[in-house]
């Protein structure tokens, strides 16, 4: 399903393809200090998780598809060196 | 055909043109890190467009993956550039573009291309197998166990996570820990991938971490479609399922193994391995050539800034941080004055003493100009062949119509007596008249081409079939600048292939043979070409064992070429021009270009057809040169076809005034002339059965009623030429009749038409 852009918050629902990597960067880009909403995804397309990664973007929870949690929740949220 | 495919078929035969000549240098400079450069980019780009079709050219794709990893090795050092390999990327190059001249005709399937296109792949991927240092990602060979020192994917994980990890494995009594690196190629999602997908299918993964490749660069240069990211899979004894999962892009993955420790304490980690020197070198290196490439002012700045980057980035990897307030200093300099000296002085030293930068380094080979391309880079349009051909038409309308323009010039001065507007008349036609030539001369001029556009394919050939008859043969090549019109030189294609390949079959011998006749082991034939006032003059020379003037004259004279005394009495010069006779070149002489008997009388025939001659010099024993004289242009002229009868002329269009079709009422006829009225002006008329010498045959049009007339104006006069029935204006390439006929009045030559008919074209001068 596409990403819904309200009130300064990004929410994901379903799986999210890579189509909206762009408009999503545009967004992120307009709104440093936007809310990304990943708990209800299911899969992000890999553009989209580097999207997020070089945005760094503040996150509203972890997203309850076990995969996700596990293994991507950690890098979305840990402090990173390095970003320009 | 969308319009996408198009582009692509063009631009993909252009780069198979690039690596297939880019291989044949690399062969007799194998260091030459320019071409390298050249041929890993255009294979790269062969590789990266046709992956915009797929599933359709998925085997072109894969085939230009394996010639692109391959030679990426090559490039790095890591394996060494052999015949052998070019035989490989040659064919499949050769392959590629055949299924690309099927994707053209609209016959191409997927499927076709499936077997060969693995098989290929395959047999490049087995150079890179043999030297790969690292575990080959074959499925069936086991996982090499780790070197001494740790795997680069392991340590790119974070301490507590390998402590953590070590830990559980040694729990679970795992011998080792089997750790993959996925690095997906930057335009992987333009294949469709999704690596965060594929990865998601590992079952239970020990960890799962995932990194951008590079640091991230500026939101200016960061695109979202490109995959800047690398997964790190740690698996325990799942391996080969993974491998299965992995299959499609087994090149983007390695696997290492990290035994686990049974120590409590945690194995020291080592600190991570400096980056290899050669790597530095080569960026820097590359960074020098950067300089060099010429750029204007809006891209200085992301240039300078990258390089920037590049450099503060290798320079500290290497721990040269000594260097770094230099750099900084330059690089200020560079974006602000624009000024690179002190950048390339930074650099510079830092190449120790490293082999120079030469002019193989620079990404761009073109020895005629200087490495920063002054200005001479020559713009090129691609045109299609029809819409030049349809300009020459216009062109020769235009001419026919400006020639109606003295004529109303007269009426000005005559009906309308006004002498003055008739003067005015006959300086715009002056003028038209000139521009009218220049046009015609300009359009002949884009019908020009070089004759590197036939010589460019002999080096491949030479190659070829000098590896196949076991013969060591170097070809040369000059002036290929020379222009000729394009139908002189795509007519000389073939006869050309018919030299080299005698002097490759017959002339040179095999490398015994020169070597016992003190000769170099390696022949030479050399093509040159040279324009000398408004002929082209083409050779083909090679040193090998020329032709024997007595074997040449006992031939021609058991053939009936010759008679006893033309056998006795011709020098040995003369005699081996025989070689051009039809009648020589015996039928058992097998051609196998495209099943067409080419023998030495039809390059004869062919040349003189073009309006040129051919002749042979030889030394027994030191080699051979055939000349090939050809006129620059061709004699192009237009003429308008006239039927007489169930006969065909041709008749000079420059002559031509009008075409009428008058009432037979309106021809008088005093005694034996024909004349009428036109336009209020007195039109002696002549008949073309008459002057011709024909009987008169009921006219074609079967028009009883009218006449058709041309207005000819031969003598500046017109005159009306009564024809049986006009047709179109054709070009045609007008050649004087030879032989028996040379003697001829009346007639202006001869030309051949498309559909192989004789047009005689007449000249009006003599027969009016």
């Amino acid at each position: 399903m596409p990403v819904t852009f309200e009130d300064g918050r990004a929410t994901f629902t379903g799986e999210c393809v890579i189509e909206e990597a762009e408009g999503l960067l545009a967004w992120l880009y307009e709104h440093p200090e936007g809310l990304v909403d990943v708990t209800a995804c299911t899969h992000l397309h890999t553009a989209i998780l580097q999207a997020l990664l070089f945005c760094f973007p503040h996150q509203a929870g972890p997203p309850q598809d076990p995969f996700l949690a596990r293994w991507l929740w950690p890098l979305l949220t840990k402090s990173r060196t390095g970003q320009v | 055909m969308n319009e996408l495919l198009a582009m692509f078929l063009s631009e993909a035969r252009d780069l198979l043109e690039e690596v297939s000549k880019g291989l044949l240098a690399l062969e007799e400079r194998p260091g030459d890190l320019g071409v390298m450069n050249r041929i890993f980019r255009a294979m790269h780009t062969l590789k990266g467009s046709s992956g915009l079709f797929q599933p359709q050219l998925a085997g072109i794709t894969r085939l230009s993956h394996a010639g692109e990893d391959l030679l990426d090795a090559v490039r790095n050092g890591h394996l060494e550039f052999t015949s052998d390999m070019a035989d490989i990327l040659l064919e499949g190059l050769d392959r590629i573009g055949l299924w690309l001249e099927e994707v053209e005709a609209g016959r191409f399937t997927a499927s076709v291309a499936e077997e060969p296109s693995n098989q290929l792949s395959a047999r490049l991927r087995a150079f890179l197998a043999k030297g790969r240092q690292e575990p080959p990602t074959d499925q069936d060979k086991p996982v090499a166990p780790a070197a001494t020192t740790e795997p680069p994917a392991w340590s790119a994980l974070a301490k507590e996570t390998r402590q953590a990890l070590m830990a559980a494995a040694r729990q679970a009594g795992h011998a080792q820990l089997h750790v993959m690196l996925y690095t997906p190629e930057p335009d992987t999602f333009f294949f469709g991938t999704d690596p965060l997908h594929l990865v998601r299918q590992v079952p239970d993964p020990l960890h799962v971490h995932v990194e951008p490749v590079d640091p991230w660069p500026n939101r200016e240069d960061f695109d979202p479609f490109q995959c800047r990211l690398r997964f790190i899979v740690v698996v325990g004894d799942q391996q080969e399922e993974v491998q299965q999962l992995f299959r499609y892009v087994e090149n983007e993955v390695s696997w290492a193994s990290v035994p686990v420790q049974q120590d409590i304490a945690p194995p020291p980690i080592p600190a991570a391995a400096p980056p290899s020197r050669e790597a530095f070198l080569r960026l820097l290196r590359e960074q020098l050539t950067i300089l060099d490439i010429p750029a204007n002012a809006d891209e200085l700045p992301g240039r300078v800034a990258s390089m920037g980057r590049v450099l503060t980035n290798a320079i500290r990897a290497m721990g040269l941080h000594g260097e770094l307030p230099l750099l900084d200093k330059a690089l200020a300099e560079a974006r602000s004055q624009h000024r690179f000296e002190s950048l390339r002085n930074c650099i510079l030293p830092l190449l120790g003493d490293s082999p120079p930068a030469t002019q193989g380094d620079a990404f761009d080979d073109r020895p005629a100009e200087g490495a920063s391309g002054n200005g001479r880079a020559a713009k090129i349009l691609k045109v299609d062949q029809g819409r030049i051909d349809r300009m020459m038409d216009l062109v020769g309308e235009l001419v026919v119509a400006k020639n109606s323009v003295p004529f109303l010039a007269e009426r000005a001065a005559i009906h309308h007596a006004s002498p003055g507007l008739a003067q005015e008349i006959m300086e715009f036609y002056s003028m038209i008249n000139r521009l009218t030539e220049d046009l015609q001369s300009a359009v002949m001029q884009v019908r020009m081409l070089p004759v590197s556009t036939i010589f460019q394919r002999f080096p491949r050939l030479v190659r070829d079939i000098s590896r196949k008859l076991g013969k060591h043969i170097t070809l040369k090549t000059e002036g290929e600048e020379t222009e000729a019109d394009k139908n002189i030189i795509e007519l000389l294609s073939d006869p050309l292939i018919h030299l080299v390949r005698n002097s490759l079959d017959h002339g040179i011998e095999d490398p015994e043979t020169r070597i016992q006749a003190g000769k170099s082991e390696a022949g030479l034939i050399r093509l040159s070409s040279r324009q000398e006032g408004d002929r082209v003059i083409i050779e083909v020379t090679d040193d090998g064992k020329g032709i024997d003037p007595e074997i040449i004259r006992r031939k021609a004279w058991e053939k009936g070429l010759i008679d006893e005394q033309a056998r006795d009495g011709l020098t040995d010069h003369e005699v081996i021009q025989l070689i051009f006779a039809p009648g020589f070149s015996t039928a058992q002489e097998v051609s196998d270009l495209s099943g067409r008997g080419v023998g030495m009388d039809v390059v004869r025939s062919t040349v003189q057809g073009l309006g040129g001659d051919v002749a042979v010099e030889s030394t027994l024993g030191k080699g051979s040169r055939v000349r090939l004289e050809l006129p620059m242009t061709m004699a192009i002229s237009r003429v308008m076809l006239v039927h007489e009868g169930p006969m065909v002329f041709g008749i000079p269009l420059e002559l031509v005034v009008e075409t009428v079709r008058l009432p037979r009422t309106q021809i008088h006829r005093v005694k034996e002339e024909e004349t009428t009225v036109l336009r209020n002006r007195l039109l002696p008329l002549a008949r073309l059965s008459d002057l011709l010498g024909l009987s008169r045959v009921p006219s074609r049009r079967e028009d009883p009623e009218n006449e058709s007339i041309l207005v000819v104006r031969p003598f500046g006069e017109e005159i009306g030429l009564v024809v049986d029935d006009f047709d179109k204006g054709i070009d045609i390439v007008l050649k004087p009749l030879d032989g028996v006929l040379a003697g001829l009045k009346g007639y202006a030559g001869g030309a051949l038409l498309g559909d192989g008919r004789v047009l005689l074209v007449l000249n009006l001068k003599e027969l009016l």
